[in-house]
């Protein structure tokens, strides 16, 4: 078939048919025109299979034209499994199918289409773990079979922003009934988004064959909400997820859009449904509703030599549609009684000379050379939809199926609705709670069918969430809204014996598939999705989870009241990770002196959102840097950028109390111009954060917290706040200071040089007092603190002078050879101390007495958060003590989480473990049984080669075991 | 502060790539998608914070006008006072001139917490954060990438405050006029207008 056998309009509203477009169909040069979708163009060129089944590899073409259905998967370029019926054409396009082994005509794959007979539903869990070991052999060949397409991994990162937008009214769907809602909410002043996912407005109404007054009904409607400016119109934008507080996920062609609506009407239509016969999966078998997009989206005749099977009245419009486009229309078959059918349609159809036959089916397909259907089997049928005596073959190119169609209800599923089966109607039914405030249904969706019953539907459906919007009662309408018809729709279930009757085109389930499962125990609809995998394919259900239902309910003896869908999750259509990934905001802090850390060479290290000094040097030379400014701060002086502390002020006549409640340590007494060790545990007792608190006055604290622990602990402060109504301001000054650790033996003439006004000498000052004044003329808070073991001052300042200290610092530190150091350094020198991280030497169950820090626990305070925790856990008997080993220095060097080994058993873990030049050893922390945890006692570790070494408990500090450096 | 110190004359050009301010040229000044839309570090206006309880009766003793309600701000006198608490403001200048106006009122303060409860305290916002001024029709637009607030004008008038995450980033957002603030912690404005550049680039 020519691209140029087009038919003439008003055929074809998509299509520019005076400008050819040639695109690539697995290296073959194929002219569409602008307009067309791959699979359209791909049609009109007379290639009507595309693709191959996931599991079978049977041949596969355009089902809907709606992107609905997994036939049309086609890789575009680098990108697989893109809706060849969705994606348009573009000049030089390369297209290719996917899923074959060898071509898409010459498949390899096949042979399980052969071989399906053995491999029913269930066969993979049954037969892939036997022999024992099996697994090992089989799981590479499963894994290169399973999927459908190939990612391109050498794909470059492209980033897609998503964006949030807002509205007062959210309408999915332009057909008639969204078109009516949106005006309507529109004119009663509200803002209004109307999100339609085909190109054009207009919906069913764009393809249905309508009369000259629906006609001119839709383009006055088209109209009026292109005309009004508070109707915000997104074509092409797919709803994928309804989710709380009508928060809708929209895949529009610019990306994701998270949409916030006050109100949303679902207005999306429905969802046809095929007919289940023998080899219903044939290319060239389209749904009715596909025929007529083609014909009035794409210009395109379906075929040449039609049968019209449907068991409803819309196969007669589709017949008419057919004749009407010039295509022989060989028969029409109806699996209704004879006279159910609508008098005028079945009139028309009669007088336009189509031949048609009622209570038969299409009992089988058959595939012509090209694969593509080339003739049908019409019989009759018994109670059951099996064949029932002698066939009749008519030969055909096309066969159309106007089965059945169901609510496109997913959305509203989503938002907390159910379909169930409604005795009233004969079928299935939207049932909306009224809790969901703001929440309409209109149209077919709401069980509306026709043209007018759809678009007054629609009308009050936007009158009803204008005035719920502004708090009143919907006035009554103007004209009755017709009450949801039942629709006269036959049979469409006819199971073949021989089999090949697809149920689930995506998974290749067929009708045995489904009895199977239930046979074998899995009633419930659930446990039959999970087991032959129905439903979960590409299309989701879209067309086969009525069939399913029907059959397994059918099959575990169920009457049609027990008809319900398996449950409805987002997303309603494939998104893809790229669109959901979106631009990854990862803040990064950097300090006030961050550039100055970068110009003198330091490498940088992420510490929590932070970018922090691990040492500075060239990037391979870490151990040499490290030993360098370790020296430094032992022998000389070194200054470190603890600007990343959290950083807390607590003030009010309870601030003492406050700080007693939340750390386990006692604050009622501590001494203004003092520091106290602040150590934070949870409800649970477990470590969480520890600090320093310096008291400022009797009514205000100054408390430092962990670099990454600072924001949950002030979130926690707040909350406790709330609850303990405490006379207290909590303030998280994080942000607002730098701060310098000034550390080492010669650390007080450096500050000293300063000229600041505090009187740093050792007894004015002396270790853990707290002063405020000024050092270089700035106003500074000055805490004398021994975290790296060394005469030590901390110096916090408000954040834009940090970056001037810290020069000023070079410069009167120079004579003394102060070294700035970094993360890695502290670390090491910290070790020796025997001081434990936060999160490193303690994990989410590791309470003060595990780590050691009973010292730490103010016992007779009546409370502190996790005390009660604490007490139960001590009094049960502790399972591992932090403690401190060393082993040789020129031995192996364990690593953090090598296992502590006893016995041949774990028996704990290592936390921290570095080579110490001061103290002549490899030392670390580690968890061992509290039996095993005096100094002394040998400790084995087994290293990641699984290497054993051995070393022994020790006392902690290894360095300075009195703390007489930090003291002077 | 001692505003004569030798460190101060030196160091106070501290630069936003510092974590710090001030960045001289906008950070973005370009048309988008949503329209123009021009961001300044605006970190160099006076601002600051005062929180506790007794600070609302203190602050309208004063000759300052004080919004009413939580999350709104008003403009007076060069100034915008944005209330974040029933008891507590951020206060900022919005010109050179009402910097010293900012100064006066930390003074003044200072000078009155003796006769203040203990719990109202002064919040370092000149220390703590950085200030982004929005301007142009594409404000709305560029920030809807970064955050989920409504802040089209129907949805954010003259005088409105929100407090919410943008990128990711807890901040403050005051409308004033034609102008958007964006208040963030000073730590994070470098990464923040490194990602506003990005943003706007996609956009345009």
């Amino acid at each position: 078939m020519s691209p140029n056998a087009r038919l003439s309009a008003p055929y074809g509203t998509r299509v520019e048919l005076g400008e050819p477009v040639g695109f690539y169909f697995d290296d073959r040069l194929v002219e569409g025109y602008r307009g067309d979708t791959i699979a359209s163009a791909l049609y009109a060129d007379g290639q009507r299979f595309v693709s191959r089944s996931f599991k079978y590899h049977r041949p596969r073409g355009p089902l809907t034209f709606a992107g609905l259905d997994g036939h049309t998967l086609v890789r575009v370029g680098s990108a697989p499994n893109q809706r060849a019926d969705l994606v348009p054409i573009d000049a030089g396009l390369e297209v290719s199918s996917q899923n074959n082994i060898g071509t898409l005509k010459y498949d390899a794959g096949r042979v399980f289409d052969a071989l399906s007979g053995f491999l029913p539903v269930g066969f993979y869990y049954k037969t892939f773990f036997r022999p024992r070991g099996a697994w090992r052999w089989w799981e590479p060949v499963i894994r290169r079979m399973a999927g459908l397409g190939r990612v391109d991994t050498a794909g470059h990162h492209v980033v897609t922003d998503s964006a949030w937008r807002h509205t007062d009214v959210a309408v999915i769907g332009a057909g008639v009934a969204g078109l009516a809602a949106a005006l309507n909410a529109a004119r009663a002043g509200l803002r209004v988004t109307l999100i339609e996912r085909e190109p054009e407005p207009g919906g069913a109404a764009t393809w249905r064959r309508l009369d000259a007054g629906q006609e001119a009904t839709l383009d006055a409607l088209l109209a009026e909400v292109r005309s009004e400016g508070r109707i915000e119109m997104l074509t092409g934008t797919t709803c994928s997820g309804w989710f709380a507080d009508h928060h809708l996920t929209l895949l529009a062609p610019a990306g994701l859009l998270n949409l916030r609506a006050r109100a949303v009407v679902l207005a999306a239509g429905e969802l046809e449904q095929p007919a289940v016969f023998r080899h219903n999966d044939l290319p060239g078998i389209l749904l009715g509703s596909a025929a007529q997009r083609l014909l009035r989206h794409y210009a395109i005749r379906p075929g040449r030599r039609a049968v019209v099977f449907g068991a409803e009245d819309r196969a007669y419009e589709v017949a008419l549609d057919l004749i009407d486009a010039g295509i022989e229309v060989a028969q029409l078959v109806d699996t209704r009684d004879e006279g159910l059918a609508d008098a005028e349609l079945a009139g028309a159809v009669d007088r336009a000379g189509i031949p048609r036959v009622c209570e038969q089916t299409v009992v089988a397909a058959h595939a012509g050379r090209d694969g593509s259907v080339s003739a049908v089997d019409l019989g009759r049928f018994d109670a059951d939809g099996a064949p029932l005596g002698p066939t009749r073959r008519i030969d055909c190119d096309v066969l159309t199926v106007s089965a059945d169609a169901i609510p496109a209800a997913q959305l509203a599923c989503h938002a907390g609705a159910r379909l169930e089966f409604d005795a009233a109607i004969g079928g299935l039914a939207v049932r909306m709670p009224e809790a969901i405030r703001g929440a309409r249904l209109a149209g077919r969706v709401a069980g509306r069918t026709g043209f007018e019953a759809a678009r007054r539907d629609g009308e009050r459906a936007g009158v009803e969430v204008a005035a719920l919007l502004a708090g009143g009662d919907a006035p009554p309408s103007s004209s009755p809204i017709p009450e949801a018809v039942p629709a006269v729709v036959g049979r469409t279930l006819f199971p073949h014996p021989d089999g090949h009757d697809f149920v689930d085109f995506d998974e290749d389930l067929k009708v045995g598939d489904i009895r199977r499962a239930v046979a074998e125990g899995y009633e419930d609809l659930d446990l039959v999705k999970r087991y032959s995998t129905v439903v979960m394919g590409q299309s989701q259900g879209k067309q086969s989870a009525l069939a399913n239902v029907r059959i397994a309910t059918a099959a575990a003896g169920r009457g049609a009241d027990a008809v319900r869908l398996t449950t409805q999750r987002p997303p309603f259509f494939p998104e893809t990770i790229r669109l959901l990934a979106g631009r990854a905001f990862d803040p990064v802090r950097r300090t006030p002196m961050h550039r100055l850390h970068v110009d003198a060479g330091a490498q940088l290290m992420p510490a929590g959102h932070w970018l922090r000094p691990a040492w500075y040097g060239a990037a391979d030379e870490r151990d040499a840097a490290v030993a360098r400014e370790v020296a430094a701060v032992r022998t000389g002086v070194g200054m470190i950028d603890v600007s990343t502390l959290g950083k807390i002020e607590i003030a009010g006549p309870d601030a003492a109390e406050f700080l007693n409640r939340i750390y386990t340590f006692a604050y009622l007494k501590q001494k203004v111009g003092t520091t106290r060790y602040l150590l934070a545990t949870d409800e649970t007792g477990a470590i969480v954060d520890d600090g320093v608190a310096c008291r400022r006055d009797e009514d205000a604290f100054y408390v430092t917290a962990t670099t990454t622990g600072v924001d949950a602990l002030y979130r926690s402060m707040l909350k406790w706040l709330v609850q303990w109504r405490l006379d207290v301001t909590v303030t998280n000054v994080t942000g607002a200071f730098a701060a310098i650790n000034v550390a080492g033996p010669r650390a007080r003439e450096v500050v000293a040089a300063l000229d600041g006004d505090v009187d740093l000498d050792a007894e004015a000052f002396p270790y853990l007092g707290y002063r405020e004044g000024t050092v270089a003329g700035i106003e500074a808070r000055l805490a004398r603190v021994g975290f790296v073991g060394e005469l030590g001052y901390e110096i916090h300042v408000p954040s834009e002078f940090g970056a001037a200290l810290w020069e000023r610092l070079c410069e009167v530190g120079a004579e003394a050879g102060i070294v700035p150091f970094g993360v890695e350094a502290q670390r090491l020198l910290r070790l020796e101390k025997g001081h434990l991280i936060v999160g490193q030497d303690t994990d989410g169950l590791t309470i003060p007495q595990h780590a050691a820090m009973d010292w730490a626990v103010a016992t007779r305070k009546p409370f502190f958060v996790g005390k009660r925790a604490v007490e139960v856990i001590a009094a049960n008997g502790l399972d591992r003590r932090l403690v401190g080993f060393t082993m040789p220095l020129d031995g192996p060097c364990p690593e953090e989480n090598h296992l502590v080994i006893a016995n041949g058993e774990i028996a704990g873990r290592v936390t921290s473990a570095a080579r110490s030049v001061a103290t002549s050893a490899v030392i670390g922390l580690a968890y061992v049984p509290p039996g095993s945890a005096t100094a002394g006692t040998p400790i084995t570790v087994r290293l990641s080669d699984g290497t054993l070494i051995t070393g022994q408990i020790a006392e902690t500090p290894f360095y300075d075991p009195d703390g007489e450096r930090q003291k002077l | 502060m001692v505003a004569d110190s030798p460190v101060l004359a030196g160091g106070r050009a501290s630069r936003l790539e510092d974590g710090c301010r001030v960045c001289a040229a906008p950070i973005v000044d370009r048309s988008t998608a949503g329209g123009h839309v021009r961001v300044v570090d605006a970190s160099d206006r006076a601002r600051t914070g005062l929180k506790g309880a007794g600070v609302s009766g203190w602050f309208g003793s004063l000759e300052f006008p004080l919004p009413s309600g939580v999350n709104t701000s008003l403009h007076t006198a060069g100034l915008v006072i944005a209330r974040l608490g029933a008891e507590e403001f951020l206060v900022a200048s919005t010109a050179a001139a009402a910097d010293r106006t900012v100064r006066r009122l930390e003074v003044r303060f200072d000078e009155a917490r003796a006769g203040l409860p203990s719990t109202a305290v002064r919040v370092p916002r000149q220390s703590g954060s950085a200030c982004l001024s929005f301007s142009g029709a594409g404000t709305a637009t560029l920030l809807s990438r970064m955050c989920s607030l409504d802040l089209g004008d129907a949805a954010l008038p003259d005088g409105a405050v929100r407090q919410t995450l943008v990128a990711g980033s807890t901040a403050i957002l005051v409308r004033d006029g034609d102008e958007l603030l964006l208040f963030v912690d000073a730590s994070l404005a470098a990464w923040l207008a490194d990602t506003l550049v990005e943003v706007a680039e996609a956009l345009s």
